[in-house]
């Protein structure tokens, strides 16, 4: 893109990149953020693998003594979190936080400083996972954690390395899937339609929504492990009361999903290269959506048929079976759909689409046993054998890694405008599928031939050495593969020619960008037509004298003082607002610093530094979220409103953050949700509730302090009410009012507490009580800090600060809102159905 | 009030008297077989009265609706005559009656799971098929004009906030929800097993919880209809909660419901079995309608006309200029697709449009 009028050097400046050391941490610019999330998801990727080398090693012969056992139970565990946590989701986050705004037309993601603090949690998250090799902690419970191995009672620090930094790293995800989910439906050019996204956007607005539900589920599942191990409460105890399969629920509930979290975009990517090399659009792309669509709608209810060896009854088998295949007939029609697109084209064998090709034979080979184990009986005969091993690798690296490589050699010229060698591409094709083919292939026989998973090593009598000795021979020639990988990397970054802005004639948006692209990505955005504008029209061509065209100009290189883009309609992608979008800021590091202590202090058990991150962590987040009078004055002083006809600031389901809000507030659902269902699940399995010797809670008591937070709830909807019709005054009131309720509700929820004659430690029924009650009374706080924060904002008269402070109040509403509900439910589970049911 | 009270006495009188005086504890002593039609007249009388308004409902359309109502085509009124919403609407009346007076219903007095497969009917086949036929509108227009006005006078009467409420996407789904749930508490549920009246009420609120719930999403009148988007979250959301059911009911080890007991041995089964048989009916079959609706929402939301071959660029972007529009519609494409093209860039910048006319 030149840069030759002062308007677009004004622009550059605006988005320049924050340099020197201390002004790196305060980067928040979507594309930096989004090579760092790859950069760091490909060393542990790097990590993973030498961990897995290391197994292979160990199993090369019959009876090897090169590790122990206890150093492999370390190293399976540590390479199955490292690749599904730490490599797999963490790059396809990266890869879309870096590509989405491209692709969708925008200038950055939703929430910049939401990206930034969500990779500094996943890369601290990853760094601990690995300090755990420092302190000889190695985890070793596997990368499901099963309770009750994985209690305080047989494992030490290990596992608590696991819990905290998979807390970090699921933050980090939940933090992403708001951002891609937020970014998707706001910030799409005009004309984008969703039936017109790329079909990788589809893919990460269906994983977006997926993440918000599973992660959640499963951050709340290690959070009660965690609880159970640092506070001694009762959830998977069974001798007071818990429920150790309540784990394997909450833990698949997130897993069978995760596995199409990372499959989902993984496909998305191939939709992407394959009708560009086939050179036509792709086959069937409303199918293709429906079959994401339905893959991730029925991954919810699948996940018991990872329990099938767990004792389920006799009779679910057959529907679990029946409904497994529904997976094999989404998938079934996308890959039908990618062939139909090749049918009769003749694409050039170039690294992105020969890996693309190498997914479509590996992703079906796994695909064909998944189908295989979907059947129960077949499933008890391999049940923890090479061939569970065998079908995921064929599934995890033929359906995700092998997209991954081919996104990579795909976008690679785009990100770093270099042309990469495409022999050293063609090299590295070769060496991962045979390589991969020779490691995993004879782990079917080695399954069928009875060798068990998670087993450090094998007698001689069972004549496996041959088939093992291929296997890590295979893994050897992988290893060269990605070595050969990051030479080609080397040698395209250094001496590679510069690459043209469209290589590969593709037909998506972020093709019509310069390469590399400048930070802010488009300087006039594009206007979209059709779900293939680079092969409908020159989108960067100046506009005509049409309302869209004259608001297009009238946008080019603005605005220019600050970071902003187009925010447009959800469904129809109409133009609606300019969101003023944040510059380079230290607030997300310092947030996830403070993040990062409190984990470390609960690691420790020197709470005093949980507390001091915990200080750190709201401090720097009420600097994040206040809105600055700087930020504000430039906005009022903004001609756009008037040349463009959109305001600078919007409330309502036009802004961004309203939306956040309803993403934060999923999450909050979601995780009472999997509360609920703990509290439900462990009274299932209880001979008797209360148990005895415990009181029935108190209802009167229970019943006035939820009465409360349901006052508290319709308070605010009459304040925010009042004031759309301009009664400040009472807007005030109710929030004064509404705070009091509040209050009022801690003070009836703390009484309650201090009449227990159970504490959280007694039992399973203590620490359910205790912990949602004290989450809802966690909320409150929460909910407080808006009202009050709200309070001291009424009174502004400009109209820019008057949508602002509308913004503020109708966000402090939904919360309460959803607190109300959630009161409510939980006042029914708590209170009502002990003595009711 | 000019209600006409005696004639509503009367009508109500008629309407609630049959399910006062009956009392049936259901079949006992053998197992049902098809023979066990059962005849509870409330049902029949209430479907009845459903059949009469609608059939009166259609011939009044076809006599004087199709003038009157003319103007209001854009609505998508006119649409609620054609013959696939009669199709489904009968369809809707047929299963309705399978579901609730064949032996199914006296299956389900003795097996929790055919109670089950008479619930899920009800729910997501029953009332999605009965809100396609457009059962609101023909039915009002079938009354006989004095009820007719009554009913609109009570729907009137009704406050706004509260009419409109029954089209709040998040009440209905609450109220979806909850007659789900709270139904299948041991209480309520043993309660309809032993008495005839508790069981109308139970099947009653299902269908009109149901009925609610498809019409925001099916309904005739698309302007009321949720986006296709929001459909899908509304379905997938609501597929979650009834997962979750399922799964307790699955994997509990105690059965929930002991009025069973020593019935279910009729069929082979253990009261538990039983259970975990209607549970896994819950959890994956019956979710399966959501699932389809979905897919329908989410093809129409993906779904548009243009997705031109590769090279057969557009000559200009998208403008408000329909002459130069026709360009956007390649060979082959009807006339009316070809129009609604043209419509496109018009809907596209309400903003824009109010934005010049300010200036």
């Amino acid at each position: 893109m030149s840069s030759d009028s002062p308007a677009e050097i004004r622009l550059q400046q605006t988005w320049a990149p924050a340099c020197g050391f201390p002004g790196v941490l305060s980067e928040v610019n979507n594309q930096i953020i989004g090579k760092r999330f790859m950069i760091t998801a490909f060393v542990f990727f790097m990590l993973g693998g030498v961990l897995a080398i290391l197994m292979r090693i160990q199993l090369a012969v019959s009876d090897n003594q090169f590790i122990g056992p206890q150093t492999y139970n370390e190293l399976f565990t540590m390479h199955g979190s490292t690749m599904m946590f730490l490599f797999a989701v963490p790059f396809l986050e990266g890869l879309a936080l870096y590509l989405l705004p491209m692709m969708i037309g925008a200038r950055d993601v939703a929430f910049p400083r939401l990206t930034a603090y969500g990779y500094w949690l996943y890369l601290f998250g990853g760094v601990l996972f690995y300090a755990s090799f420092l302190f000889g902690a190695v985890p070793d419970v596997g990368w499901f954690g099963y309770t009750p191995l994985s209690t305080s009672r047989f494992t030490g620090l290990s596992t608590d390395f696991w819990l905290l930094g998979l807390s970090l790293v699921e933050v980090a995800g939940l933090t992403a899937a708001i951002e891609i989910v937020v970014t998707i439906l706001k910030f799409r050019a005009p004309g984008m339609t969703i039936g017109r996204l790329p079909l990788f956007v589809l893919s990460l607005l269906v994983i977006g929504v997926m993440i918000l539900v599973a992660f959640t589920v499963l951050l709340t599942a290690t959070v009660l492990l965690e609880l159970d191990r640092a506070t001694d409460t009762a959830f998977f105890d069974v001798e007071r009361g818990g429920n150790n399969l309540l784990w394997q629920h909450l833990f698949w509930f997130f897993g069978h999903p995760e596995v199409y979290i990372m499959f989902l975009p993984a496909t998305g990517i191939i939709s992407m290269v394959i009708p560009v090399f086939a050179r036509r659009p792709v086959v069937g792309y409303v199918l293709i959506a429906t079959a994401i669509l339905v893959t991730g709608f029925v991954s919810f209810g699948l996940w018991v048929h990872h329990m099938f060896a767990a004792g389920l009854p006799a009779l679910s088998m057959t529907f679990f079976t029946a409904a497994s295949l529904m997976i094999a007939i989404a998938s079934g029609v996308q890959v039908f759909a990618w062939i139909a697109t090749l049918w009769g084209s003749r694409p050039e064998l170039k690294p992105p689409f020969l890996f693309a090709l190498g997914f479509m034979f590996l992703f079906v080979l796994g695909g064909l046993t998944g189908v295989m184990v979907a059947v129960v009986p077949f499933d008890q005969q391999v049940h923890d054998t090479y061939f569970v091993v065998a079908h995921f690798h064929y599934v995890l690296i033929g359906g995700v890694l092998f997209p991954i490589f081919s996104g990579i050699y795909y976008w690679l010229p785009k990100m770093t405008g270099r042309l990469f060698s495409d022999s050293l591409g063609r090299i590295n094709f070769w060496l991962t599928f045979i390589g991969f083919n020779l490691t995993f292939f004879p782990m079917h026989l080695m399954g069928f031939l009875g060798m068990p998973r998670r087993v450090y090593t094998y007698p001689r009598q069972l004549e496996l050495d041959g088939y093992n000795l291929l296997s890590t021979f295979g893994a050897g020639l992988m290893t060269i593969g990605a070595v050969v990988f990051i030479i080609d990397l080397f040698q395209g970054l250094t001496s590679g020619k510069p690459a043209p802005d469209n290589p590969w004639d593709g037909d998506s948006l972020e093709w019509s960008v310069s390469s590399p692209p400048p930070n802010f990505g488009f300087i006039r955005f594009p206007v979209v037509a059709g779900r293939h504008p680079l092969w409908q029209a020159d989108v960067n061509a100046t506009s005509d004298d049409s309302a869209i065209g004259k608001l297009r100009e009238a946008l080019a290189s603005e605005p220019q003082a600050w970071r902003g883009t187009l925010v447009t309609d959800a469904t129809d992608s109409t133009p609606q607002a300019i969101q003023y979008l944040p510059s380079p800021t230290y607030t997300p590091m310092w947030a996830s610093v403070g993040t990062l202590a409190a984990a470390v202090g609960v690691l420790s058990q020197a709470y005093i530094l949980s507390a001091a991150g915990l200080a750190v962590l709201i401090t720097s987040l009420f600097v994040w979220m206040w809105p600055r009078e700087s930020v504000l004055r430039n906005l009022r002083q903004s001609e756009l409103p008037e040349t463009t006809g959109l305001p600078v600031m919007s409330s309502g389901s036009v802004s961004v953050g309203w939306w956040g809000m309803v993403g934060f507030l999923t999450l909050l659902g979601s995780s009472f949700a999997a509360l609920i269902y703990s509290y439900f699940y462990i009274r299932l399995f209880s001979p008797q509730w209360p148990p005895s010797g415990f009181t029935s809670p108190n209802l009167p008591l229970g019943a006035a302090a939820y009465a409360c937070l349901a006052i508290v709830g319709l308070v605010h909807r009459w304040g925010l009410s009042r004031f759309r019709a301009g009664a400040e005054a009472s807007t005030r009131a109710a929030l004064v009012a509404a705070s009091a309720a509040a209050v009022g509700f801690l003070v009836l929820q703390g009484w309650d507490w201090s009449r227990q004659d159970f504490t959280h430690q007694s039992h399973a029924y203590g620490s359910l009580f205790f912990i949602i009650s004290g989450t809802v009374a966690l909320l409150v706080v929460l909910g407080l800090a808006f009202s009050l924060s709200c309070l001291t904002r009424i009174g502004k008269t400009d109209p820019l600060d008057l949508a602002n402070v509308t913004l503020h109040l109708e966000l402090t509403h939904l919360l309460w809102a959803t607190i109300s509900v959630i009161g409510v439910l939980v006042f029914l589970t708590l209170y009502a159905t002990p003595s009711l049911l | 009030m000019r209600f006409r009270l005696p004639t509503v006495v009367a009508g109500s009188t008629c309407w609630l008297l049959p399910s006062v005086c009956r009392a049936d504890a259901g079949l006992l002593d053998r197992r049902a077989d098809l023979r066990d039609w059962g005849f509870d007249p409330v049902i029949v009388i209430n479907v009845c009265l459903v059949i009469w308004l609608y059939c009166r409902g259609r011939s009044w359309w076809r006599s004087r609706g199709s003038q009157r109502f003319r103007t209001a085509g854009q609505n998508g009124v006119h649409q609620v005559m054609s013959r696939w919403r009669a199709t489904s609407f009968w369809l809707g009346i047929l299963l309705l009656v399978v579901t609730l007076l064949s032996p199914l219903d006296a299956m389900a007095g003795q097996l929790s799971s055919a109670h089950m497969v008479q619930h899920v009917l009800l729910m997501t086949v029953v009332a999605p098929l009965l809100v396609l036929g457009a059962p609101g509108l023909i039915c009002f227009c079938g009354l006989p004009a004095f009820s007719r006005d009554c009913v609109a006078r009570t729907r009137r009467m009704l406050d706004r906030r509260v009419w409109r409420s029954l089209w709040n996407p998040w009440l209905v789904w609450a109220t979806y929800a909850v007659a789900m749930w709270a139904w299948h508490l041991p209480w309520p549920y043993q309660a309809a097993l032993r008495d005839q009246t508790a069981h109308d009420l139970q099947h009653a609120s299902f269908l009109v919880a149901a009925l609610l719930f498809w019409r925001i999403l099916l309904d005739p009148v698309s302007r009321r209809r949720l986006g296709h988007g929001q459909a899908v979250l509304f379905l997938f959301t609501t597929t979650l909660h009834a997962t979750v059911l399922g799964v307790l009911m699955t994997i509990s080890p105690r059965a929930w419901y002991p009025a069973y007991a020593g019935r279910t041995e009729w069929w082979g089964l253990t009261a538990l079995e039983d259970q975990q048989l209607a549970g896994l009916i819950m959890w994956m079959p019956a979710c399966a309608p959501y699932l389809v609706f979905a897919i329908v929402a989410f093809v129409k939301l993906v779904s548009e006309p243009n997705d031109f071959p590769a090279m057969n660029p557009l000559p200009r972007l998208a403008t408000t200029d329909r002459a130069e529009n026709k360009c956007l519609a390649p060979v082959g494409y009807s006339t009316r697709r070809a129009n609604r093209l043209q419509q496109v860039p018009e809907t596209f910048y309400p903003h824009i449009a109010m934005a010049e006319r300010r200036s």
